[in-house]
């Protein structure tokens, strides 16, 4: 078919009674064996994960699971809720992972910064007062260091539940992750901005062997849990007051009321 | 555990802050009363102005914006917004999630065209300077369409220079919403949204849920490489 060129893909064929995916075959090699996890890097290009990093990514999603349907994109999904439809709600508040701002994006853009940094230290990437200078020097040229500051409180908690978890299970030892702790000390030190939740997540998920550039997948399935579940209790509410906000608590800031040129010109 | 936390403690708005419309029994757009006034007096094209400026266009580029947006309207079922939930719907997807579906894909649709044409809005927003070579015509088929649109435009009142520099045709329209008013980008990505969503709305209510059968499933062919 010339006028329609087939497309390359790496990521599946459906066969008859076994299905090829990200080079494996779906029960031969993964059923029975793999964790989503695991899944989710290989979607990502990434490599098979461990049951052992399956845990430490169970560790970050648990602690990223702060799923207060006040908190903007799931306000957003609560708002999308509204009509009773959580499928719906779950799509437009997952629209969030387009932003750096919030969401999986800032994962991402963390793991480049790291990666970035690692890549420009080279083999001085495991000395803290090489990652300290260098640190400075950024900082000194006014660079934003994704995976620093948290809003509307002065240090992001979940940074501080994940350390111990990754404790617990020894691996708060990782080349990332000790890097890491040297830029988020000197960062603090220098402009007053805490590390947060995305920047630890970036450093953990590295120190399981993924590339910043394999980190499309696995951030958003970690995001996945709070977008659900106010999708699903948004749904299941379909509240009237979120359809429509009472016109007492609506502050309408738009021009004053006046008559179009047409209507002025019938008016004589 | 505390039922108090950060969002709790902290002093927030009260009101929700709205633009565009005032609510009420008489809604207004942007002051205009639309019941007795914008229904009487104006169209669509008009409401989709006023809402993405703040004013009534001129009367000199109503015209042409009708004709822009009538030109920016047909995408269809081969291009992927229209494609995607079209087969989302034959799926027995619900309609209105294959609107959104649709409408999502149209957006994006659109801002990778105005990427394509970054060099060209710059130029309109003030830059100057000659078309960009991005922006200009490619095929005879393309400048016939353009021929086509300064025809449709014949005797509107409105000064494009650009369209005697042979641009493309989506260059020319957004010459030509440039020249009406629309002059961001953020203005003219959300009209080739609303231009083209009637036409997306038409396909898919053209299309019979649980008919994939029908469906080209293999167009076009993907060769899988199981090397990882």
């Amino acid at each position: 078919m010339a006028d329609a060129p087939a497309l390359p893909t790496r990521v599946a064929h459906a066969g008859w009674d076994e299905h090829g995916f990200c080079g494996y075959r779906l029960f031969g090699d993964l059923a029975g064996s793999t964790s989503i996890w695991s899944l989710l890097s290989l979607a990502g290009g990434g490599p098979r994960l461990s049951a052992g990093d399956a845990q430490v990514l169970d560790d970050i999603a648990t602690c990223l699971a702060v799923a207060d349907p006040r908190i903007w994109p799931l306000k957003v999904t609560r708002l999308a809720a509204a009509y009773g439809g959580a499928t719906q709600a779950f799509s437009a508040g997952s629209l969030f992972f387009s932003t750096s701002w919030v969401g999986s994006q800032p994962i991402v853009d963390a793991a480049h910064f790291l990666g970035e940094l690692r890549a420009a230290l080279g083999a001085r990437a495991d000395d803290p007062a090489a990652v300290e200078s260098a640190v400075r020097h950024r900082l000194q040229q006014g660079q934003h260091l994704p995976g620093f500051g948290v809003p509307a409180r002065p240090r992001d908690e979940r940074v501080a539940g994940l350390r111990r978890c990754l404790e617990r299970r020894q691996r708060a030892v990782g080349p990332h992750w000790r890097m890491l702790e040297t830029v988020a000390a000197t960062v603090l030190q220098e402009k007053g901005i805490p590390l947060n939740i995305a920047g630890a997540s970036a450093a953990a998920i590295l120190d399981l062997g993924l590339e910043p550039g394999m980190l499309f997948a696995i951030p958003i399935g970690l995001l996945l849990v709070p977008f659900l579940a106010n999708a699903y209790e948004g749904g299941q509410q379909a509240p009237a007051v979120l359809r429509r906000l009472p016109a007492t608590v609506v502050d309408y800031r738009g021009v004053s009321p006046r008559v179009s040129p047409r209507a002025c010109g019938r008016c004589g | 555990m505390s039922a108090e936390g950060p969002i709790d403690e902290q002093p927030w708005p009260e009101k929700l802050p709205v633009h565009v419309v005032e609510p009420g029994p008489r809604p207004r757009v942007h002051g205009y009363d639309v019941q007795g006034d914008l229904a009487r007096h104006y169209g669509l094209a008009d409401l989709l102005f006023l809402s993405l400026t703040g004013e009534l266009p001129p009367e000199d580029a109503r015209r042409a914006l009708d004709v822009c947006l009538l030109y920016l309207a047909p995408v269809g079922g081969h291009e992927a917004p229209v494609h995607a939930a079209a087969l989302a719907r034959r799926c027995e997807v619900p309609l209105g999630a294959s609107l959104g579906m649709g409408a999502v894909v149209l957006a994006e649709q659109a801002r990778s065209e105005l990427e394509i044409h970054g060099e060209l809005l710059r130029m309109l927003a003030g830059e100057g300077g000659p078309l960009p070579e991005r922006s200009r015509s490619v095929s005879e088929e393309d400048r016939a369409a353009v021929g086509r649109l300064r025809e449709a435009l014949q005797g509107v009142p409105l000064s494009v220079p650009a369209l005697e520099q042979d641009p493309g045709l989506l260059a020319a329209i957004l010459c030509v919403l440039s020249a009406c008013g629309l002059r961001s980008r953020d203005q003219l990505h959300a009209t080739m949204l609303a231009a083209r969503l009637p036409c997306l709305a038409g396909e898919l209510l053209a299309t019979v849920p649980g008919t994939m059968g029908e469906y080209p499933i293999d167009l076009p062919h993907f060769e899988y490489s199981d090397d990882g």
